[in-house]
């Protein structure tokens, strides 16, 4: 699937979707999804054949970035995702859907404290049982930057 | 007969084992918790971390030239490889032209490192199911890159070679001759290995059928490198996402059939032909000029960006987001090995203990990249 392809099919779904330049950021399709939508998001991506490449997610103010990246093995379709964690800290997981997800889940439990619901599973994985609670990549108050330092505040609304 | 141990277990004699965290297959600090049933693994729990040095973290307080070294710790087989994700984001995100030059440099010792990679991983894989000899082979071929790379780049190992910008030392004609002389050498090696173990009927059971993988599986778990292209998909991120100057070599993909443990074996042979190849390319093609950039000091844009190559293990990719500092706010590190391990308890539930250390060993795991 062609990027443009993908974009137009992504928002027939339902789900927000721009072209970047990939020379840029190193991908070809930015996604804005919405917390509750990342279990149907990944379930589309599924059925087209993606892959997962990686989740992770980033702290700022004035909420944790998740951010799932997809790749697609026949052609070059790199899809990113930024989904903005709900006052709750906690996310839908995706570990069901790809399975490749649950230890990268586990690993944003332990270096973030995020709480992936429904997760089969949600133990330490990296850390041991000592520093299972340490959430190591939080920023201290004071480092934590905002969403416009950053660069990260002209993304639409979702609507 | 049932031994008289047995009567007294019954049918309900299910034990856990530990394999590791110090096993000889698992090639590093890796700990599977097995349930076994007799001589079969019914359940697998991998327990990773042992190694955990949280690079993530220490890119966060560091300008970006001070993590250079952290690259080549992560997967130390393929250190160059590592250092080609971290400065090809630094040059995206700060928009730094490279010389000709240093592109074909990266490109030659890149796969020259391949090579030295997939050696090791051949070797040691056959050493596990029992061979001995072949490792010796594999390691008299790799010396020789080790030799020719450690005469540029001060080390044998943990390579800390390329800079935002392009490489801190220029090559000479010294290494352009060893270069030629080692493509010779391992172009005529390569029969040898195939008579020693493609071909070797022992190998050949113990590996054929062995660890199956399917695309379903590989799209669930994010498969990338030898371990998908055994099971011919033909994704390789050096020709699907070109970076660095890999779009102007003529290379082929090598894919297996099956998707055993064999054919991700036979791909990794197939790969070192393919890094031939393209070496012998980039030495002919070898431009004149500087091989770095005239930098000032690399400051991050705010915003994000990604970076994606392809390591011996498969597709890696660096992920940053700046803050308009020379210091990343977050770098996040993808690596292949963490990926390609994740699948192992649906991959090898209900087979053979000796079957587990075949198909664990043909993903080639490097633990310390999967414990970062």
């Amino acid at each position: 699937m062609k990027s443009s392809e993908a974009i137009l099919k992504l928002m027939e779904a339902g789900f927000q979707a721009e072209s970047v330049d990939v020379n840029g950021v190193g991908y070809h399709v930015r996604a804005h999804v919405d917390a509750e939508q990342v279990r149907s998001f990944a379930q589309w991506l599924l059925a087209q054949g993606f892959f997962i490449d990686f989740l992770t997610a980033v702290d700022a103010s004035p909420r944790i970035q998740m951010i799932y990246q997809f790749a697609h093995y026949d052609h070059p379709c790199r899809i990113n995702a930024r989904v903005p964690l709900p006052d709750s800290g906690a996310i839908d997981t995706i570990s069901d859907i790809y399975q490749g997800a649950d230890w990268h889940e586990r690993e944003t439990r332990d270096f973030f404290g995020v709480h992936f619901s429904g997760h089969h599973n949600l133990v330490p994985l990296i850390l041991c049982d000592e520093d299972k609670d340490l959430k190591p990549l939080l920023k201290k108050e004071g480092d934590r930057k905002s969403l416009e330092e950053i660069g990260w505040a002209d993304v639409p609304a979702a609507d | 007969m049932a031994t008289k141990l047995e009567r007294m277990a019954g049918s309900k004699h299910r034990f856990l084992l530990n394999m590791g965290p110090q096993h000889p297959s698992t090639h590093g600090v890796l700990r599977v918790v097995l349930e076994m049933d007799g001589e079969y693994a019914m359940e697998l729990d991998p327990v990773l971390g042992y190694g955990h040095r949280m690079h993530e973290k220490m890119a966060e307080v560091r300008p970006t030239s001070g993590f250079y070294p952290n690259t080549a710790r992560m997967d130390y087989l393929g250190a160059i490889l590592f250092s080609h994700g971290y400065v090809g984001l630094l040059e995206r995100m700060a928009g730094v032209e490279v010389p000709e030059r240093a592109e074909y440099i990266r490109v030659i010792t890149a796969e020259l490192n391949r090579i030295s990679s997939h050696l090791v991983g051949i070797g040691a894989y056959v050493l596990d199911l029992g061979a001995f000899t072949p490792i010796l082979y594999a390691f008299d071929d790799r010396e020789k890159i080790l030799d020719i790379l450690e005469a540029i780049t001060g080390s044998r190992l943990t390579y800390c070679y390329f800079r935002a910008g392009g490489v801190s030392r220029d090559i000479d004609d010294t290494f352009i001759r060893r270069t030629r002389e080692f493509i010779d050498r391992m172009r005529n090696r390569m029969p040898m290995y195939h008579d020693l173990v493609t071909d070797n009927i022992i190998f050949l059971k113990r590996t054929k059928e062995i660890g199956l993988i399917d695309r379903d599986m590989a799209i669930r778990y994010g498969l990338t490198g030898p371990v998908l292209r055994g099971s011919g998909i033909a994704y390789d991120v050096r020709k699907s996402e070109p970076y660095s100057i890999y779009d102007r070599f003529d290379f082929e993909i090598p894919t297996g059939e099956n998707g055993d443990s064999f054919d991700r074996y036979l791909v990794r042979m197939e790969e070192i032909v393919q890094s031939l190849r393209i070496i012998e390319q980039a030495l002919d093609a070898l431009p004149d000029g500087p091989v770095m950039a005239k930098t000032k000091k690399i400051k991050l844009p705010a915003g994000e960006c990604n970076y994606t190559v392809e390591a011996a293990r498969g597709s890696l990719s660096y992920y940053l987001v700046g803050d308009g500092s020379d210091t990343p706010y977050r770098l996040k590190i993808r690596v292949p090995s963490y990926a390609n391990l994740s699948p192992l308890p649906e991959l090898c539930r209900g087979i053979l203990l000796s079957d587990l250390v075949t198909a664990m060993g043909s993903l080639d795991l490097v633990i310390p990249e999967i414990d970062r």
